[in-house]
Parts: C-alpha cells; structure tokens; sequence
C-alpha cells in the first residue's frame, strides 16, 4: 500500500473516532441545556412549560439531530465535520445568548475550537470561526445585549472578539498542520515497514515451500531405503530359505523313491523281505509327509513376513508375526543359537502395519543373530529368547540375545542412520534406525537394556489401538 | 441531498434565532402609573424616604434578573428607598432575593392602581409622593447587564415610562 493510502486510511480512522466523539459531546451539550433550562424555569408564571424549556428541546435538538445524524450516516466525510463545526459554534452562541453575554461563556468557543481541532483539518477551523464572526457581527448590531452582555458597545467589539478567536485559530492551523506531517512520517514508515513484511513473507513462503519439498523428499527417499531395506532382507533371507526349503524337499524325494521301489519289489520280494518293506514304507511316507509339512511352514511364514504393505493398519496377531519371523530368519541363527519364545497366549491384536512390524522384527532377529555369532566361539551356541506379553493399553515383545552386549560408548548411536559396527558387506547400519523409525511411526517405542558380556534384550513397545 | 437538508436546517435555524430574539426583546404589557402616590392604596409609604414598589409573580423566572439589576440600582440611590415587594396572590413563603421593607400580597387591585402589568415592573415614589421613575430594569427579558433603564431609576429623575420584560401579571389585558 502506498504511504496516501495508509494516509488517507489513517485519517479516515481517526476522522470517523472524532465524528463520534463530537455526537456524543453534542448530546451531552443538549441534555445539559434540557436539565439546565428544567432546574432554572420549568414553569411560566401561568403555569405552562416555560419558554427556556421550550427552546432547550427545541432549539436544542435543532442545533444537534442533523450533525449527530451525519456523524451515523456520514462519518468521516468533510460535509459532517463542517457541519458538527457549525452546529458546535451555534451552541456557543446560543449558551452565550442564554447567559446574557456573560464573558466567561465565551470560553466554550474556544474549547470547542480545541476540541474540532481533533479533525486535524485547518478548514473546518475555518467554518467555525465564520459562524462565529457572523453571529458577532449580527448579534452585535441588533442585540448587542445578548452577546457581549452590554446595551451600547463599541463599533469594533466585535472584531476584538473576532482576533481573539482568529489567535487561537492560528495556533490550532499550526498544530493541525504539524500533526499531518507526523501522520505522513508515520504513513510512509508504515509503508517501507508492509513492503519490507511482504518481501520477507515471500521469502518465508519460498523457504517454506523449500522445506516442504524436502519434507516430501526426505519421506521419499525413507521409504525408498526402508524398500530398499527390505530387499536386502530378502536377498539375505533367500539363499537359508532356499536351503530351508530344500533339505525337506531332498528327503521327500529319497522317501518317495523308496517308496516306489518298494512298490516295484513286493510282488517279488520273499517273506522275510515283505517283513521289511511292510515295516519301512509306511516310515517313508510318515518321512516325506513330514517334509512336505515343513515346506508347507516355511512357505506360510514366508507369506505371513512377506505381507505386503498396506496404506491402513489392520489388526495383527504378533504372536504369529514373531514366530513366523524366526521361522524365514532359521538360516542366520541356525548355527549359533537355540531360540526360547514365550508368547503370551492372551495377547491381543495390535492394530499396525504387519509388513513394517515384521521388518522390525527381523531386523532384532538378525542383529542377535549376528551379535551371539561375534561373542560366541566357534562350535559353542548362544540363545535368543523372545517373549510378548500385554502390558496396559500396550502389548511389549522382547528380543534378548546372549552376546557381547553393546558397549557404553555407542549406546546412544545405535539408532542413528548407517551407525554399525559390523564389517563391511554384512550391515548398513539401517536396520535399527529403520525400526526406530517404524516403531516411532506407529506411537510406540523400541528401547534396550544390555550388560556387557551378558547380552543384549530389545524391547518393542506398541499401542493396542490404532495410535492419532 | 445532504446540501437541501443542511440549508433546511440553516432556514431551521434561522428561524429559532429570530423566535428566541423575539421572546427576549418583546416587552410586556404596561399600563399609566399614577404621577402620585394614589391615595386609595393600603401600601404603606415612607414619610421621609423614596418608596420602591416591585410588582412580581412568584412563578415568574424572569423576574431573577429584575431583582439582580436592583440590588445593584438600590446598592447606589441616595437616599436609599424603603422597597416594597407586592406579590401577585403571594403567601407567607415567598421571600425575595434582596432585602426588602415590606412584602405585600396582592390579589390584582394594588397592581391594578399602580398600572402594572407585567411581572418586574418597578415604580418609585419620592418622599413627597411624587413619582419619579416607572417601567422595567432589565435590557431585556430575564437578561442582566447594565441598561439605560437600570441607569435612569438610579438617577431618580425620569418618570416617562420604561420598558417592563417579564411574565404577565393576572390584571395584563
């Protein structure tokens, strides 16, 4: 906006607060004239409302509805102030005429010539200072008595009157004037300071528009490495459930090839052989069907872990998220350790995103995997426990591992992004932020507690409720 | 629009002016005050001083301004006239805002000899009981301030009949 129109706004402001002083001054000035005029002459000596009355109500309203009217309807415009002007010296006069020209109430000319000055424009000083030079001038020559209070004045009273009222006029055109110059500083500093706000409201808005895309980057790329994460996982978890899958499928096929030469052989075989093949197919149909069993298994909990992501939560059994977990995760502990679950058999659903959790999930597997294997020498075994239980409105799985513990020196770096202390090729440093990140995500926490030597235990605290 | 409404009020305003100076320079009714003390009267006039009389209403609002120029008339006549108030239908109550020898209430009659007909009119009799000033003692209606009837009661020497502001009295035509 420009510095006039943050003048010109201003003096609109400050115009329209003065119209409505001035109506109420002006009512004030009428209510007092009626209670004036009731407490001086109520009654003519006939008995009648007296003339003073008459005219206090009468004259009175005249001289106020019109001005007090424009101020409501008009406010702020030039044609009210030159009216409230107008209407504000006909009250001196006619206060002036009603106390016989008593000097003393000519002083109300010149505070309401102090109280117009609010208007800040030199013109309406002008109207009134007509209005009272004409009143002068007329009263002085046909009723002389009424405004200057004797019967016989000199010629020029009313020009002293006049300079008086022209004197102070001066001094008010002079503080009009420097108060418009003070507005018209304020208004341009007013100015410069909008345009200075705007310009750095847009940079703000670019900053911020800045900072959005990053956002919007940022979750991106998490998602794209919590994938890529992921596919690590499988690629890691491939080759031990290739392996997993393959040592029951290897015993299905020898069990289904005796069977099938034992088929072949019976017709033929002697007493004491029959005995045998009698005794040992059925073990090999037992066999492959318990081979079959396990591919079965293995092939679930793959479904299970592998669940895709959904864009809304569902309700989850942990208990089977966790099991099956260790089930695809058998290749990378296998070696080193026994796994002890304790799963509580009351434990609820859990409203969360399945696929994300069973990352976690392996995620904690692995690492203890991967920390027994470190701590462990060779050919001796570690052990991971895992439980869950419910714990108020939460349901808590812990994953403890007997390794070497996390030392005090890097407690409070496990979770930051590519933080590892594994070799190169076997971590990214990901895992444990990316479930951090998870666990976060879903309004639950992913703490730990470790002994150096004795090992480490995470806790997995989730909300049973679908979190705000 | 707003121009027809404003010079309406200004032709409003006008015409108050002129009502307002109408009512306040109107004088009231007065009727010839006898050139001597009419022997008829039951007010009791002074043997040695000038008698004042002052013919009021009590509820007359204008009649204030009457008794402030006297007070300042009186403060200056020598000798000092005995003042006597005579009150329209008057009651013990009534008490003047000047010091006074004597109020008299009247129901019309005493007025009525002495030619007053309007609230604040002022009469003054010689010792000899010669009238030596009639009329009002205010410029205007209910106004005070220095005016020539003011003046010529102080010099005691002017029985040609001043202009009386005030109300009506019961006897005013």
């Amino acid at each position: 906006m420009t510095p006039e129109r943050h003048l010109a706004e201003s003096l609109l402001v400050h115009r329209v607060k003065t119209d409505r002083m001035f109506a109420w001054l002006l009512a004030a000035q009428w209510f007092f004239a009626i209670v004036l005029a009731f407490m001086l002459s109520p009654y003519s000596a006939s008995g009648g409302v007296h003339f003073h009355l008459k005219a206090a109500v009468c004259i009175g309203g005249l001289l106020t509805g019109l001005p007090i009217t424009l101020t409501v309807m008009r406010p702020g415009q030039w044609e009210t102030r030159h009216m409230v002007a107008a209407s504000q010296m006909l009250w001196s006069a006619l206060l002036i005429m009603i106390t016989g020209g008593r000097i003393e109430t000519h002083f109300h000319i010149f505070g309401s010539l102090a109280f117009l000055a609010f208007y800040r424009d030199w013109r309406v000083l002008v109207t009134a200072t007509g209005v009272v030079v004409a009143d002068h001038l007329a009263r002085g020559l046909m009723w002389p008595d009424s405004v200057y209070g004797a019967s016989n004045p000199e010629w020029w009273r009313f020009l002293e009157h006049a300079a008086w009222v022209v004197f102070e006029d001066t001094v008010l055109v002079v503080m009009c004037r420097q108060s418009m110059r003070e507005m018209r500083v304020s208004a341009s500093r007013q100015a410069s300071v909008e345009t200075e706000v705007q310009l750095r409201t847009r940079e703000l808005e670019a900053s911020l528009a800045h900072v959005k895309q990053l956002a919007a980057t940022e979750k991106q790329l998490e998602v794209e490495l919590r994938q890529a994460q992921k596919l690590e996982s499988v690629g890691r978890l491939a080759a031990g459930i290739a392996h997993e899958i393959n040592t029951p499928i290897q015993y299905i096929g020898d069990s289904l090839a005796f069977v099938r030469e034992a088929i072949g052989d019976l017709p033929t075989a002697d007493p004491e052989e029959r005995d045998y093949l009698d005794a040992q197919i059925p073990i090999a149909l037992t066999r492959g069907l318990d081979g079959i069993a396990r591919v079965a298994r293995i092939v679930r909990s793959m479904k299970v872990f592998a669940h895709p992501d959904q864009p809304e939560m569902t309700a989850v059994d942990l208990n089977e998220a966790l099991a099956s977990t260790f089930d695809v995760a058998r290749n990378e502990y296998k070696y080193v350790a026994d796994v002890d679950l304790a799963l509580a058999s009351d434990l609820p659903s859990v409203c969360c995103h399945a696929g994300q959790i069973n990352q976690v999930f392996l995620n904690l597997v692995v690492n203890a995997a991967h920390a027994i294997g470190d701590a462990h020498p060779a050919g001796t075994r570690g052990r991971i426990a895992a439980t869950t239980r419910r714990d108020g409105d939460s349901v808590v799985i812990a994953i403890a591992d007997s390794g070497a513990g996390i030392p005090e020196a890097i407690r409070d770096h496990v979770f930051e992004p590519f933080f590892t202390t594994k070799p190169v090729g076997k971590g990214t440093g990901q895992g444990l932020a990316i479930a951090h990140s998870v666990i976060d995500r879903h309004r639950g926490s992913l703490t730990f507690e470790s002994v150096v030597g004795i090992g480490t235990t995470f806790f997995v605290r989730l909300p049973i409720t679908a979190a705000a | 629009m707003v121009f027809t409404v404003v010079g309406a009020w200004l032709v409003g305003v006008a015409i108050a002016a002129v009502v307002v100076f109408d009512h306040a320079t109107t004088p009231g009714a007065d009727g010839p005050t006898p050139a001597r003390w009419p022997d008829a009267s039951r007010i009791a006039r002074a043997a040695t001083a000038p008698t004042l009389l002052v013919f009021v209403t009590p509820g007359c609002p204008c009649t204030r301004a009457t008794f402030t120029e006297l007070g300042a008339a009186i403060d200056q006549m020598r000798p000092r006239p005995a003042v006597v108030v005579v009150v329209e239908h008057g009651d013990a109550s009534y008490r003047p805002p000047i010091e006074v020898t004597a109020i008299v209430s009247d129901d019309g009659t005493e007025m009525a000899r002495f030619g007053a007909r309007t609230s604040g009119h002022v009469a003054l009799y010689d010792a000899g009981g010669a009238l030596a000033f009639t009329g009002g003692v205010t410029g205007e209606r209910g106004h005070i301030g220095d005016n020539v009837s003011r003046r010529a009661l102080v010099a005691a020497a002017s029985p040609t009949p001043h202009r009386v502001y005030g109300c009506a009295l019961d006897n005013a035509p």
